[in-house]
Parts: C-alpha cells; sequence; structure tokens
C-alpha cells in the first residue's frame, strides 16, 4: 500500500531496506484473512483431530480429555488411533465413505452432462438473451434448498406425480418404487447442486473466441469433433471448477440422502450424524470427518495441479 | 489446369437482418492468383471471405469452388482454408501441434503429418518455435503460424482476412514479400481481404475495390491506381487532389473542362458525357516551379504552407488563391524544393488529369 501511495517510485525507506517495507497497512490487511483463517479454519480442524484422537467417554465432553494425569501425578498426552483403526475395519464406515464418494460422483456427473449443453446454448445465444437466460437458470435457487428436494419427494414417491403421470399414460401398470433409493439421491444432488456446474462452465465458455471453433471447422473439424478437439479443452478450467464445487460438498451432504435416500443409501452425512446424535460417539464422528477430508484432499491436490496445465497459457 | 475459375462468386448478396452486408457481388479468383479485396471497414469485404469458406450461406447468387456449387457444403468440407485476422491459433497447442491440426483431419498418416508440419515449419522460419505456446510467440511469429498451419492442408485457395494488419510497419512490409515468396512457393492462389491500399497494391495481381457491399472497380492494381472509376476509388487506392469541373466542349474523343481552381480550361482525352465532372490528379504528378521564373507549360500561383521530408519523397502542402489545400509529392530530393511560406507555381501536364463522373 505504501508503495500504490507513493506512486511510481518507492519511498526511500523500501529501498534502502527491501524486504522489510511492509507497511502497516499491508500487515493490516493481510492479518484480517489470516485471522480468519486461523479462528474458523485451522483451530476447528485441530479440535477436531483432537476428538477423533481420543476416547469416546460418558460425560461431557463425551471424549476422554486431551492431558490426563497419571496416578503417580505426572501429566501424560491421551492419543489413541482407536477410532481410526475401527473405521478401518467395520464396513459400515468403509462403505459410508465409498458410497459418498460413488454417489457424489455420479451427481457431479449427472450435473456436468446437463450443465454443459445448457452453458453451450447459453454462451451461444445472441448477447442480449444471455443475462435472461442466466436469470432464468438461478431462479428455481431463490426458493429453499429443502423445499425443493422435498418437492423431488413429491414428485418421485408411489403415488407421486410422476408415477401418476405414467400411470396415466399406460406406460406402466405398477408405480415405479423411484424415492428412496440411490438413483433418487444422485437426481436430487445432481438437481441442487446443478448451478454450481453451470455458473463456471458458463463463464468459461461464454468467454471463448468463436473464432477458434471457425478456425476447427476450416480445418476440418466436423462440429462433434470441433467439440471434443477445441472447446471441451479450452473450458477445462471451467470444468474443474464445477467439478470441484459440486463433488466436494455433496459427498458430505445430508440432506438429500436424508429426505430422498432409502436405507440402504450409505452416505457419510449420514453416517456421521448418526455416530454423532445416535450412538454419541464423537471420536468415530471426529475420525471419519478426517478420513473424507484426506480423501478429498487427493482429487483437491490433483486439481491444483492441473490449473496451470489446464489454462494452457490461454491469454 | 481446370479452365474455369478456382473461386467464382456470382451475384452474391448477404444480409443480417435489415443490416445488407454484401449486395450483388461476383468475383474470380484464378489459379495461382493473388487478388485482393480492399475496401473500407464495414464494406462487407469480410463478409465475402466468410461466404467463401462456408461460415456463412448467401441469401442470393452462387458460390462455386473448383467448379462445383458450394450450395450447402459446410465450412469443414470444403477445399479452401482461411487465416483468420486474429489468427485464432489454439491456445492449448503447441505450434507444431498447431500446424498439424489440419493434416491429422485429412487421415494422413503419423508420418506425413510429421513431414507436412516440419515442412511448414521451415517455410516459415519457425523450427525452433515448434514446441512453443502461442502465448509465448511475438505478434509477428503468430502471423506465421497462421499462415503455416491455414497453408498445411495444401488447399489451392487460401483466404487471408487482413493478415498484416496487426503488425507494425515495418515488418509489415518485410511480410509483404514474405507472403509472396510463400504463395509462389506454394503454388496456392490467394484472397486477401485488407483495408491497407498500399498492402492490396504491393501483393496482388488484381485488386478489387469494395464499398457499400459492392465491387466498386477490378483490375491489376496499376489500372485501377492509373484509371480509377470514380471519386470514391480514386480517393481510397493512393492519395489524390480531386477539383470540381465543367465539361465545356466534348469533341472526337477530346474534352474542355472549365475548372476555376485550377485558372482556366483544361483539354484532356475522355468520352465523358454531360456537364459536371471531378476532375483527378494524384500527387506525384504535380511539380512545383519557382516564382522567380516564368511558369513552364500549365501552372497556377501557390502559396506553400507544409512541407514533410519522407525520405524518398518530399510531401508538399499547397494553399491555391481560392482557399483550396493541394498536396503534392516530389520524387526529386536534390532538385529545386520551396521553403514553407513561400510561393510557388503549382504546375501539372493535362493528360495527367483523369476525369470522374460526378
Amino acid at each position: 500500500m505504501a508503495r500504490l501511495a507513493g506512486g511510481r517510485f518507492p519511498p526511500a525507506a523500501a529501498v534502502t531496506r527491501p524486504g522489510r517495507g511492509i507497511g502497516r497497512e499491508r500487515l493490516l490487511l493481510l492479518a484480517l484473512p489470516t485471522l480468519w483463517l486461523v479462528l474458523l479454519v485451522a483451530a476447528p480442524l485441530v479440535i477436531l483431530l483432537k476428538i477423533a484422537l481420543s476416547e469416546a467417554e460418558l460425560g461431557v465432553p463425551p471424549y476422554s480429555a486431551l492431558v490426563q494425569t497419571a496416578p503417580d501425578g505426572s501429566l501424560a498426552l491421551a492419543l489413541t488411533i482407536d477410532s481410526f483403526t475401527r473405521l478401518a475395519a467395520d464396513d459400515i464406515y468403509r462403505a459410508g465413505l465409498w458410497g459418498s464418494l460413488r454417489i457424489a460422483f455420479l451427481a457431479a456427473l449427472a450435473a456436468f452432462l446437463v450443465a454443459y449443453p445448457m452453458a453451450l446454448a447459453m454462451a451461444r445465444a445472441p448477447r442480449r438473451w444471455r443475462p435472461l437466460l442466466l436469470a432464468l437458470a438461478i431462479l428455481p435457487f431463490w426458493t429453499s434448498f429443502l423445499i425443493r428436494v422435498y418437492a423431488w419427494k413429491v414428485i418421485l414417491q408411489g403415488g407421486g406425480v410422476l408415477n401418476a403421470a405414467l400411470l396415466e399414460l399406460g406406460l406402466i401398470a405398477q408405480p415405479l418404487a423411484l424415492l428412496h433409493g440411490e438413483g433418487a439421491v444422485v437426481l436430487g444432488i445432481a438437481y441442487a447442486y446443478l448451478p454450481f456446474m453451470l455458473l463456471p462452465l458458463y463463464a468459461v465458455l461464454e468467454g471463448r473466441d468463436p473464432a477458434l471453433e471457425e478456425a476447427a471447422a476450416d480445418l476440418g473439424c466436423s462440429p462433434w469433433q470441433r467439440w471434443l478437439r477445441v472447446t471441451l479443452p479450452l473450458s477445462l478450467p471451467g470444468v474443474a471448477a464445477g467439478w470441484a464445487l459440486v463433488f466436494i460438498p455433496a459427498t458430505g451432504e445430508f440432506v438429500v440422502p436424508d429426505l430422498l435416500g432409502g436405507p440402504d443409501t450409505l452416505m457419510l452425512g449420514r453416517v456421521l450424524w448418526q455416530e454423532f446424535f445416535q450412538a454419541a460417539d464423537w471420536p468415530m464422528a471426529a475420525a471419519l470427518s478426517v478420513a473424507l477430508l484426506l480423501l478429498l484432499l487427493a482429487p483437491l491436490a490433483t486439481l491444483q495441479w492441473l490449473r496451470p496445465r489446464l489454462r494452457g497459457g490461454a491469454e | 489446369m481446370t479452365a474455369s475459375p478456382l473461386v467464382e462468386l456470382v451475384g452474391v448478396g448477404k444480409a443480417y437482418g435489415a443490416q445488407r452486408a454484401v449486395e450483388d457481388v461476383s468475383l474470380c479468383l484464378a489459379a495461382r492468383e493473388i487478388v485482393a479485396l480492399l475496401g473500407p471497414s464495414g464494406c462487407g469485404k469480410t463478409t465475402v471471405l466468410r461466404l467463401i469458406a462456408g461460415f456463412e450461406t448467401p441469401d442470393r447468387g452462387r458460390v462455386s469452388i473448383d467448379g462445383r456449387d458450394m450450395a450447402g457444403v459446410p465450412a469443414h468440407r470444403r477445399p479452401v482454408n482461411m487465416m483468420f485476422q486474429s489468427y485464432a491459433l489454439f491456445p492449448h497447442l503447441s505450434v507444431a501441434d498447431n500446424i498439424a491440426f489440419g493434416p491429422r483431419r485429412q487421415g494422413l498418416s503419423r508420418r506425413q503429418v510429421a513431414m507436412r508440419t516440419a515442412e511448414m515449419l521451415a517455410l516459415v522460419q519457425l523450427e525452433t518455435a515448434a514446441a512453443k505456446r502461442p502465448h509465448q510467440l511475438s505478434g509477428g511469429e503468430r502471423q506465421r503460424v497462421a499462415l503455416a498451419r491455414a497453408a498445411a492442408c495444401r488447399p489451392r485457395a487460401l483466404l487471408l482476412d487482413e493478415p498484416l494488419a496487426a503488425l507494425d510497419r515495418k515488418l509489415r512490409d518485410a511480410m509483404q514479400f514474405e507472403l509472396r515468396r510463400i504463395q509462389r512457393q506454394l503454388g496456392m492462389a490467394f484472397l486477401v481481404v485488407t483495408h491497407d491500399q498500399e498492402e492490396a497494391m504491393g501483393l496482388a495481381d488484381r485488386v478489387a475495390v469494395m464499398a457499400a457491399g459492392r465491387i466498386v472497380q477490378a483490375g491489376p492494381p496499376m489500372q485501377v491506381y492509373d484509371r480509377p472509376v470514380n471519386r470514391f476509388v480514386a480517393d481510397f487506392l493512393g492519395e489524390t487532389n480531386l477539383f470540381a469541373g465543367r465539361i465545356v466542349a466534348s469533341q472526337g474523343g477530346w474534352v474542355r473542362v472549365a475548372c476555376a481552381e485550377l485558372g482556366g480550361e483544361l483539354r484532356l482525352p475522355s468520352d465523358q458525357m454531360g456537364s459536371d465532372c471531378w476532375l483527378s490528379i494524384r500527387p506525384e504528378r504535380l511539380a512545383l516551379q519557382p516564382v522567380s521564373q516564368a511558369a513552364v507549360g500549365e501552372a497556377v500561383a501557390a502559396q506553400v504552407e507544409n512541407v514533410v521530408f519522407r525520405g524518398a519523397q518530399r510531401h508538399c502542402e499547397l494553399r491555391l488563391a481560392t482557399g483550396r489545400l493541394v498536396r503534392a509529392n516530389l520524387a526529386k530530393v536534390d532538385g529545386w524544393c520551396p521553403r514553407p511560406g513561400e510561393p510557388a507555381w503549382l504546375a501539372w501536364r493535362a493528360e495527367d488529369f483523369r476525369l470522374l463522373p460526378p
């Protein structure tokens, strides 16, 4: 800030003492986000890890203390990986983790397959239509998340709108069991998270240069090849952002599987809820969270690593 | 070699809504020929190129390439390639992959594609930049990659949209020669769209001047420059001095034109009818003589306003007695040259004037 305020030439102090020219304003600016991250991300993570490494107990709080007094009066750190070993051994937790990843992946894929053509159509629409189309795409999300998910219940259930319509048309003889299954959960999540896929895709596709697609056509590409070789590779940053914004929150989704899923739809959000509220096993719930976090770090790190390469040095 | 032209447009028209971009354009491009489509921005010249490439469909008329009607043939099946004004290089591909893009779609073998790419890289002297991405190149290098990519498919005709517009002046001059060399080496026909008259004259075997969606005049550059058909062409292709005149007599291919600003009547060969007309003379056809002597030939007195030294030429601005500014370009650097503020005789030869319709 000091340098900016100083115009073209840095103030004398910054010249004579390079590296120490961090002004007070700059420190203040840095302090705010740092404080935010420490208080609301780092500290809770540490607490979470601490709970994950403790033992479940009856009492308040329902886990063992970090520092314990031995009978001889000395203090000792009490850490145990008991929760993690149970997590690894028990099928239900692994099934929950695997179910979360699978359902989140399928939901993100479904959202991608719906959102990409939508985003492309919006980006190719005449310029004056685009704000309206964008507003229409986002409009449903002005209603409550819960109500929208609940509406799918009304649509999908045995005597619901969809089954009634299909029966009326004579396409089916018996109502289909659409609700309370993995399919319904995938559909619900894909629908609920669609804008998070749509918006980054639209942003990157709207900024594309139409001349590039024309050049591809000119050099002998059919419309399909044009999309595969030019449009898609150039929109990869948006695809990556969309996948991250849908896949990652979807893995921890609780509301949709609870409302639309069946008893056998295992997702980590539900398992966590059960551990926390029903079994009162906080260390297990914390261990599950940590495990999910670690599992998600891998794809996130990959995305981060891919990003400069995906951009392909686009100007 | 086929007798029919490589690219032929007959009575082609194209409108965008109420705006008529191209009206009744007919144009031929023969094999191994460079034709420049020249006109001010918005005259429809790029639309003509896009109609040939297949990015637009004509409302009227016919576009044929190699004798084949192109109606209903999509861009990716047309045997011509285009070099885009923005170059439109694929930012996610290396220079070599950009150039190989077209040949790969043609179903050539891996070896053939590699050979073709190496050949094109050598042609535009970019062998060392093969692995670079477009954003790592200079403007001139990008221009050459765009050219190499468009020519890599070996089209018989290449469409170039303002190929030199984005380059600075010096590079532009060098690239004109370069483009001609490459065109001869590849034996392709070039259709070049440009708004720059120097570029058009320097590059093309034939120039077609466009205005408001129509081709106003087409022919070899020298012919169009020396014999413009109207004021617009005279003014757009090169510089000119225009004087309002009146035909007072016409006989046997000669006319007498009265022109108040030139202080009398001129006699010049023309069979133009009517009364009102324009007289056009190129600045390099005008001469200056010192007022200390009597004028030689036809001349009027003028006041020198400005002299700009341009290396090979001196560009002079002179004011006539009527207050009118006239431009004279003097080629002889060692000859007599007036200073600003001095009077001089502005002299001409009557046959250097062109008579243009009103």
